[in-house]
């Protein structure tokens, strides 16, 4: 069984790598997307899936640890992998912060998510004012030439842009695996399921929730400074807005909160599906806005409605793989 | 209650220009607003429609009009570490 | 033998009502002590209090010689102090096996001697068949065994069990009796429970400490104490399973 999930996985790897030799420019745009998703997607999924402590404001670390790399770059010409680790500093710190306060409050549930959510708020409405960082007229990055690569500067290609997100994406995918199956794993889970029989066994939850925050936090930041230099523009009613914090949880959700694959299985439905209908509209003619919130609608309601454990776990069951 | 908040958007009109994106960010105001009155507590809403709808008129007045919400979602935090069940809200 | 928990004086009150009051007693350590009384006679306020689940009104605790007033729950368990829940709290979500790894955690450091302890505590408990079954398929009396297990996993000097025969058929509670007295005798782990299967008490306790509106009525031997006019008194009317 291991040898079969082993196979899969080498198969799918192969072809993301080699993807941008033979794939075009959409192709490799939505390709892109979609590790972008199924990256922040399994960042998230740690605090959610893991822990189960529901945020609704991730958008407030993409948007501070882009911003954080961003200003480093365009105020002082510090390239992004020096700023990315001033990104994580600070999300680290917002993430702990934000852990610390309401599990020292006790604010949990619906409560705790509504926190979330004040924050990213709160943050995007300041930067909004922030005129140093660009304010709501937006920060912009300065592009270089088509086909010249300046790693140093995360400045070239889409190719390698496609690579870094690789990269990131199986970063996440190895350390979401590894931290399910440690300790840390297992006390979350206990945490997730039932917080008080989790104490009784000895766990200092309070210690391990702020861990799965500041660890979400942190990975969330590197989403941001790939977002930052990928679109070299920055602006802060879309990279705080509480829809982005959404588009980061519909993946995750779809495929299967708290599992390692199903962030990415349902990052890759979602852009599927949205492309896929974007292409079929256009073909048509028609002219529909809105059709992708539709569309992630009725597939969040019917994954919710009809496979409520997720995508991956049903899939996971039918082709015998275990996690 | 979905009549009561017909109402309101009509009245609002009035005073607001009129776009199809407007419904959430009122939507998070609605529920600064119970958060911060109490829940459960009709009088809570009131007089939470009432302190945040004054505070934000007056913290735009004193601070940029735009960055009103910011004050808002601050007392929000403030409410949800200190005070959960609101200003008048009933006993979790 | 010396004494391992020593409660002094433990009173609690609930919005005016007067769950527990005035309540003191020890247990000794390798001793297994049962604590009875009708129902909502305090019994479980007094283990909450005991394991940091609740703060107590007045009084101390005190637990191999320390006090462990206002402790957190888990820092209670990190004393050596294991429990169950009166109402169940499997890890719904999560198989037997995995359940009691994550009480094996707290004294093994590495994941996989934690998974080789657990086993043999699962299997111990009669659970070996459903180790890979998720928590949420197990039937009530088989949850209960969970508890214990999970709890013993944490490798406590005093182990609290709160009404842990209920639901078993009269096979699998003799089988239960056999395997605390033998934690108790050859592991030397203080059991501290609370029952109504009679049949239980009387064949584990070496001391039974009775409670009935929150105050302690009577304490001392089984057979002393189930002939305690006070104690049938507060019993008269209430279905004994002797």
């Amino acid at each position: 069984m291991k040898r079969r999930a082993a196979l899969w996985l080498a198969t799918l790897a192969s072809v993301l790598v080699l993807l941008p030799a033979v794939a075009g420019q959409y192709l490799l745009s939505v390709m892109t997307l979609f590790l972008f998703f199924a990256y922040a997607g399994q960042a998230w999924n740690i605090m959610m899936g893991f822990a189960g402590q529901l945020s609704l404001g991730h958008s407030l670390y993409l948007g501070v640890g882009a911003y954080a790399a961003a200003a480093l770059y365009f105020h002082f010409g510090i390239g992004p992998w020096a700023g990315l680790w001033l990104a994580i500093a600070l999300c680290a710190l917002l993430g702990a912060a934000i852990g610390a306060l309401a599990f020292r409050y006790g604010v949990a549930g619906v409560y705790f998510t509504l926190m979330t959510i004040a924050f990213a708020e709160f943050a995007r409405i300041g930067l909004d004012h922030f005129a140093w960082l660009g304010g709501s007229g937006g920060m912009f990055l300065k592009v270089a030439e088509r086909d010249r690569m300046e790693v140093l500067n995360l400045r070239g290609t889409p190719a390698m842009f496609y690579y870094v997100i690789l990269a990131l994406s199986a970063a996440a995918l190895a350390l979401s695996a590894w931290l399910l199956h440690s300790r840390a794993g297992y006390y979350w889970q206990a945490i997730r399921e039932n917080e008080d029989a989790a104490q009784a066994l000895g766990i200092n939850t309070f210690r391990w929730k702020m861990l799965a925050c500041v660890i979400s936090a942190a990975m969330t930041a590197l989403a941001g400074v790939f977002s930052a230099f990928y679109y070299s523009s920055l602006f802060p009613e879309q990279l705080f807005s509480i829809n982005r914090s959404v588009e980061i949880i519909l993946g995750p959700i779809i495929g299967g909160v708290g599992t390692i694959f199903g962030p990415i299985v349902g990052a890759a439905l979602l852009t599927v599906l949205a492309e896929g209908t974007s292409e079929i509209v256009v073909a048509f003619g028609w002219e529909v806005p809105g059709i992708k919130q539709l569309i992630y609608g009725i597939v969040l309601f019917a994954v919710i409605v009809f496979l409520p454990h997720g995508i991956w776990s049903a899939l996971a069951r039918k082709l015998k793989v275990r996690e | 209650m979905i009549s009561c908040g017909g109402i309101a958007g009509c009245m609002m009109i009035m005073l607001v220009d009129l776009t199809p994106g407007l419904g959430p960010a009122y939507t998070l105001l609605a529920f600064v607003i119970v958060i911060v009155g109490g829940l459960g507590s009709m009088t809570g809403a009131l007089v939470g429609g009432v302190l945040i709808g004054v505070s934000e008129a007056l913290a735009g007045f004193y601070v940029t009009p735009s960055a009103k919400g910011m004050f808002s979602f601050a007392l929000l935090i403030l409410i949800l570490l200190f005070r959960p069940r609101g200003l008048l809200g009933s006993k979790l | 033998m010396s004494v391992l928990l020593n409660v002094q004086s433990l009173s609690k009150s609930f919005r005016g009502l007067r769950a527990v009051s005035n309540v003191s007693f020890d247990v000794e350590e390798a001793a297994i002590v049962a604590l009875i009384g009708p129902n909502g006679a305090g019994k479980t306020t007094i283990f909450n209090m005991v394991a940091g689940a609740l703060r107590p009104d007045d009084g101390a605790i005190f637990f191999a010689g320390k006090s462990i007033h206002g402790l957190r729950p888990d820092q209670v368990c990190a004393l050596g102090i294991g429990r169950t829940f009166q109402i169940v709290r499997p890890f719904a979500g999560l198989s037997v096996l995995d359940n009691v790894i994550v009480g094996a955690l707290r004294c093994c450091a590495r994941v996989g001697e934690a998974r080789a302890f657990a086993a043999t505590i699962v299997d111990k408990l009669g659970l070996g068949s459903k180790r890979d079954f998720p928590a949420s398929s197990l039937t009530l009396p088989d949850r209960k065994q969970l508890e214990v297990a999970r709890a013993l996993a944490t490798r406590p000097k005093l182990l609290l069990l709160d009404e842990v025969m209920a639901g078993l058929r009269p096979l699998e509670y003799d089988q239960l009796i056999a395997f605390l007295q033998e934690i108790n005798q050859r592991d030397g782990v203080t059991i501290l429970l609370i029952e109504h299967v009679m049949r239980a008490v009387m064949a584990l306790a070496h001391k039974v400490i009775v409670l009935h509106h929150g105050e302690m009525i009577a304490q001392g031997s089984p057979a002393h104490v189930v002939l305690d006019p006070a104690v049938l008194e507060c019993y008269l009317g209430e279905d004994l399973e002797l």
